[in-house]
């Protein structure tokens, strides 16, 4: 089902969104910069310009989350308390990277044991997409098989043109939310077909560079020896920034908070595998004891180990470790290297 | 996000522990301790797999991946030899007789026992590498008629850090059983075998290899040999395998990688495509062979 909905009517469909749950949607900060953020008002959202550097990742997969409550009792047994939330909640706004993002971080979380506390959030989600036609000087989408109109993931894909916003209803979820605010869509022209093809168009010509990974994918493992991992792991700090605004970073720490003698939580916080520590053994031993183990395992993981166990790169080309690298590790320049390596061996 | 009202809850939640009342603590060296667990009906696994592990937890403390030393599949219990090392391991040294431990498990593949019918069983210990494998010796004695002979070669750092010092006794005097035990040093009043359980440095000081010559020949095919050992132990012996071109899908290596989850989601024991967690920690020296070394 495809709407178009008028600009100047964009404003009371946004108040329509706000009233069936909490709409989370880019806002701009004190500090000038766009987040996603639990709507206050509506006026307050900006969907276009660039991507905001930290991801909606965080409404699915929080940076710090309570697993379950428990209290002691005399006997040391401990009754437990789950805290699953189930809020509603409409996140609007959501590039098509980030889309394939919150995609590929469901899917590895419904895999074997499912992590309910990721899946119940993601249930009561609705996702709209948004178009891109903003990309920064650090994007890759193309690179990695994405584009920046794909609507893989969204319940509802917008886009704008110069006269009105596309809304296309694309699951159940989104039907349902659209069907409980009719009035102010209107329908949608068989030409508005030619609306997304021809934002691809243009953004994609926007975008910096174009590595073609598609065709090495299921063989990047061939540059694990390589020498080009040193090279980038020298100058790496071991920060962890471009694990933490990774929108498909899955890695977590958990631990142990005692609030009073009897009460406290079990509670999880994002982890990143640029830590010394992160694969350190009880033992001493460390598998993955240098940096450059380190950088090559991040690096890996989203180009080949997720391929081997989901068929799916875990890179969407968002660009943001680029962005928040304080010694400007380049990820495009990374995977020209791997495809060099790869395609046609070290020299 | 704290607002909502109406809190559900999952039957099926993979991170909640449920509590077991501790029956039996004791002593196996100065850092060792067992701690056999009583497991509430509900909470019977429905197969257990020797070399699988449970995640221990004390609530405030914390939580930590332990291998399983044996389930007792009439009485219900669960044993645990528990090396102390960190914080948590420490506070369940604390722990006594009717104390409780939270549980969740069990987690990882375990042994192929199944693919081990008919075969002799060679296990390979160092230190507290002789744990999960226990549990494959209490699976052997349980359906015997079923497996060729036992071989165990355990190797301690000393002879004050041997574990199950009784049960070998035990398992020694069981038919078609041998049970080998050496220690890294020479040491006064000790007249057993000395030297690392494998010794790369010099091979004729290691019974072990010429152990496990005698039992791979003539017919390599009828042997297992599972390895369990810190990674600088296992690779010697992987080593020494290799030139006797052992079979690398008859022997099979337990990891220990850093884990916080146990269901292949928290990450920290990803090693090249695989979660050691849930993908092993059992792995054939075939599989070893195409993982990354980052173990």
């Amino acid at each position: 089902m495809r709407k178009r909905l008028k600009i100047n009517n964009l404003q009371a469909f946004l108040q329509e969104l706000q009233k069936q749950a909490t709409l989370i949607a880019p806002v701009k900060t004190d500090a000038g910069e766009r987040e996603f953020r639990p709507v206050e008002q509506v006026a307050d959202i900006v969907l276009e310009g660039s991507n905001p550097l930290r991801s909606p990742k965080e409404y699915l997969f929080p940076q710090m989350e309570t697993l379950y409550t428990f209290h002691l009792q005399k006997d040391g047994k401990a009754t437990l308390k789950e805290t699953l939330h189930n809020e509603p909640q409409i996140i609007l706004g959501i590039r098509p990277c980030d889309l394939h993002a919150i995609a590929y971080v469901k899917e590895f979380y419904s895999t074997t044991h499912q992590d309910v506390y990721v899946l119940e959030k993601w249930k009561h989600t609705i996702l709209i997409g948004w178009a891109c036609q903003n990309p920064l000087n650090t994007c890759f989408c193309t690179s990695v098989g994405n584009s920046p109109v794909d609507s893989k993931g969204a319940d509802i894909m917008m886009a704008k043109t110069d006269s009105f916003y596309l809304v296309e209803v694309l699951t159940v979820k989104g039907k349902d939310l659209i069907e409980k605010i009719p009035s102010l869509l209107e329908d949608s022209p068989e030409a508005d077909n030619e609306v997304l093809p021809s934002i691809q168009k243009q953004t994609e010509s926007m975008i910096r560079e174009k590595v073609d990974l598609l065709s090495i994918k299921g063989r990047i493992d061939s540059a694990y020896s390589s020498s080009i991992w040193k090279s980038y792991s020298d100058v790496c700090i071991a920060c962890g920034a471009c694990t933490f605004n990774c929108p498909t970073c899955t890695c977590f720490d958990s631990a142990d908070l005692l609030e009073t003698c009897q009460d406290g939580c079990r509670y999880r916080t994002w982890d990143t595998c640029q830590n010394y520590a992160f694969t350190l053994h009880a033992s001493g031993h460390n598998p993955r004891a240098t940096r450059e183990a380190r950088l090559r395992q991040r690096v890996m993981h989203k180009y080949q180990y997720s391929v081997e166990q989901l068929g799916l790169f875990s890179c969407t080309g968002c660009g943001r470790c680029t962005r928040s690298c304080p010694v400007n590790i380049d990820m495009v320049s990374i995977i020209k290297d791997i495809k060099e390596v790869v395609d046609h061996g070290e020299e | 996000m704290e607002k909502n009202k109406k809190i559900p809850s999952s039957t099926n939640n993979p991170y909640l522990p449920f509590f077991a009342s501790i029956r039996e603590v004791g002593q196996q060296t100065s850092t060792v301790k067992h701690f056999l667990v009583d497991l509430p009906k509900e909470n019977y696994p429905e197969k257990f797999i020797p070399g699988q592990f449970y995640q221990l937890s004390i609530p405030g403390v914390g939580e930590a991946p332990i291998s399983v030393s044996d389930y007792d599949p009439i009485n219900h219990t669960l044993l645990f030899c528990i090396a102390k090392t960190g914080v948590v391991t420490s506070q369940i040294h604390t722990l006594q007789k009717g104390d409780y431990l939270g549980l969740r498990g069990p987690f990882g593949n375990g042994f192929p026992m199944d693919t081990f019918r008919g075969k002799n069983i060679v296990l390979v210990a160092g230190g507290i590498g002789l744990v999960p494998l226990r549990s494959v010796v209490e699976d052997y004695f349980r359906n015997q008629d079923q497996y060729g002979e036992l071989e165990i070669l355990f190797g301690a750092r000393n002879s004050q850090e041997i574990i199950y010092r009784e049960e070998m006794k035990q398992w020694r005097l069981k038919k078609k059983t041998t049970c080998k035990i050496t220690i890294d040093k020479p040491e006064k009043g000790w007249d057993g075998n000395v030297g690392f359980v494998c010794n790369l440095v010099d091979k004729s000081y290691c019974d072990c290899s010429e152990v496990l010559f005698h039992h791979t020949s003539p017919d390599q095919t009828n042997t297992v040999i599972l390895v369990v050992g810190p990674p600088v132990m296992f690779q010697s012996i992987l080593n020494n395998l290799s030139t006797i071109h052992f079979p690398d899908d008859l022997v099979y290596v337990s990891l220990e990688n850093h884990m916080k989850c146990g269901i292949g989601k928290c990450g920290h024991c990803n090693c090249g495509g695989k979660y050691v967690c849930q993908d092993g920690p059992i792995f054939s020296w075939k599989e070893l062979k195409t993982l990354e070394k980052e173990y």
